[in-house]
């Protein structure tokens, strides 16, 4: 999210609308709020029916895997502030691209937690429909 | 599990935000949408 949040300039240029959603409760949709000010509309998911309806998958070995510990524990290392999940904790996320006549242009999935596709990647795609060239 | 892919019409939804105020995919018709789904907020 703090990637997306950097490239909040650039998804406002190229006319992009960002929203993140969530099933997280309400009271930790408002902490996380107030501690990143991320300038995204967080939308509230409890019933988690957009994540099956987008297929995002939930996975117990994909969210408890090695590589994911591992990445948690440099967190942690870094001296990161970590939290435990709220919900279904094997629920996966995922990043999705619509365009302009709300068709899918780009769909992924997360194998795990910390599996998301990069920022440029996403620029990329979206200035690919947008007609801009990076500027 | 729907198997939903590029070229797919996106499954339009509507959800609230956390000031109750209710919004659409189709109320972004007309410019491009990324959805960030999250899976924990941390």
């Amino acid at each position: 999210m703090a990637q997306l949040r950097h490239s909040e300039d650039e998804f406002r240029r190229l006319g992009v609308q960002v929203l993140v959603i969530s099933f997280s409760a309400e009271y930790w949709a408002r902490t996380w709020l107030q501690e990143t000010g991320s300038p995204f509309p967080l939308l509230l998911d409890l019933e988690r029916a957009t994540y099956q309806a987008y297929g995002l998958g939930s996975s117990f070995i994909r969210v408890w895997s090695p590589k994911v510990m591992w990445h948690y524990l440099k967190l942690i290392l870094r001296g990161e502030h970590m939290r435990p999940v709220q919900g279904d904790p094997h629920q996966l996320g995922g990043t999705v691209i619509v365009d302009a006549e709300g068709v899918i242009r780009l769909i992924h999935r997360s194998k795990d937690p910390v599996d998301r596709p990069p920022v440029e990647k996403l620029l990329a795609v979206l200035r690919g429909l947008t007609g801009n060239s990076r500027s | 599990m729907p198997s939903i892919k590029p070229g797919d019409l996106a499954p339009d939804f509507t959800l609230t935000t956390l000031e109750g105020q209710p919004v659409a995919l189709r109320d972004y018709r007309g410019q491009p949408v990324l959805l960030v789904f999250l899976r924990h907020l941390g």
